[in-house]
């Protein structure tokens, strides 16, 4: 399984209620892993019916925990964000086969 | 979240807030579509190849049949791009979750019949695309000028087109290509520029 954090995306000027940084995850064929947030004012919004084109968000958009499974003989590819109130370093938890592996992900230039 | 989620799919349930249609194709399914076409070269950019930060996780798609163009020498007929190239290319802020951009060199005839207008009037009458608009062919906000068309997100209204334009570009990059041989005066330039 593997991670990458991009730049905070741009916003409509206003009040906006969380910024996203998108998090694209690739996990491997025949893989099956649970990815949680475990920093306070961040969520993971990987549900493409709750994205909006608008790029404007609310943190119960997104999930405290979500899990991932690859197709049976290929990767997969999922092409989310981390939604959060300010924090743009966020510690997930990574479940594999019972295992569990820390990951910490920035948002680029953060 | 099961592997086929982001995979063109009818809801049953509501409509996603971002789409006028009720399904889309993703990024896998038209890496897949390119890595079907015979001689096809994918590569995806990453800190393991070597690639630029900014350009992690975007897709690059070559004609190379023998796998034998050195990999500085190529160029790509099509590209996935998922992120803004800072001070670069930002037109279409594709750091919003979910989106991504498919970019295809079709050259400036074809670009010509798509829009109506040539490439080289792109500059003067690029006002009037929105680069951020999804399942949309739009000239590409950066590489108009040397044909190039884009798509964000493809999904009902423009999926049978992307699918013919996938196969122009590629026809197209397929026809210019020219063997590698040994010793050629311009060995290793043997993909035309994509300005035709």
């Amino acid at each position: 399984m593997s991670f990458v954090g991009f730049r905070e995306s741009p916003v409509p000027p206003g009040a906006v209620p969380v910024k996203t940084f998108k998090m694209m995850v690739r996990i491997s064929a025949g893989s099956d892993a649970k990815v949680e947030t475990l920093t306070e004012g961040t969520s993971l919004l990987y549900d493409r019916a709750r994205f909006a084109s608008s790029n404007v968000y609310s943190l119960s958009d997104g999930d405290r925990s979500v899990r991932f499974t690859g197709c049976p003989d290929q990767s997969a590819v999922f092409n989310g964000a981390v939604l959060t109130t300010g924090p743009r370093t966020v510690d997930l938890k990574i479940t594999v086969d019972g295992r569990t592996i820390p990951v910490k992900v920035s948002a680029l230039g953060g | 979240m099961p592997c086929d989620h982001y995979r063109r799919q009818s809801y049953g349930g509501p409509t996603p807030s971002w789409a006028t249609h009720n399904w889309y194709v993703t990024e896998d399914e038209i890496v897949r579509s390119f890595s079907d076409l015979p001689g096809v070269v994918t590569l995806i950019a990453s800190k393991e190849n070597g690639a630029p930060e900014v350009a992690w996780g975007d897709s690059f798609f070559f004609y190379d049949p023998d796998n034998a163009i050195p990999e500085n020498r190529r160029l790509p007929f099509a590209t996935i791009v998922i992120s803004d190239y800072p001070g670069f290319d930002t037109a279409s802020n594709l750091d919003r979750p979910g989106v991504f951009r498919l970019n295809l060199a079709v050259g400036r005839d074809r670009f010509n019949e798509l829009f109506g207008f040539s490439s080289a009037e792109f500059a003067k009458r690029s006002n009037v695309f929105d680069f951020t608009a999804l399942d949309r062919i739009i000239p590409h906000p950066v590489y108009a000028k040397q044909g190039w068309i884009s798509v964000l997100v493809p999904g009902a209204g423009t999926e049978d087109q992307v699918r013919q334009l996938i196969v122009q570009s590629y026809e197209r990059a397929r026809g210019r290509y020219r063997p590698q041989r040994p010793g050629d005066p311009d060995e290793g330039h043997n993909q035309a520029a994509n300005n035709d």
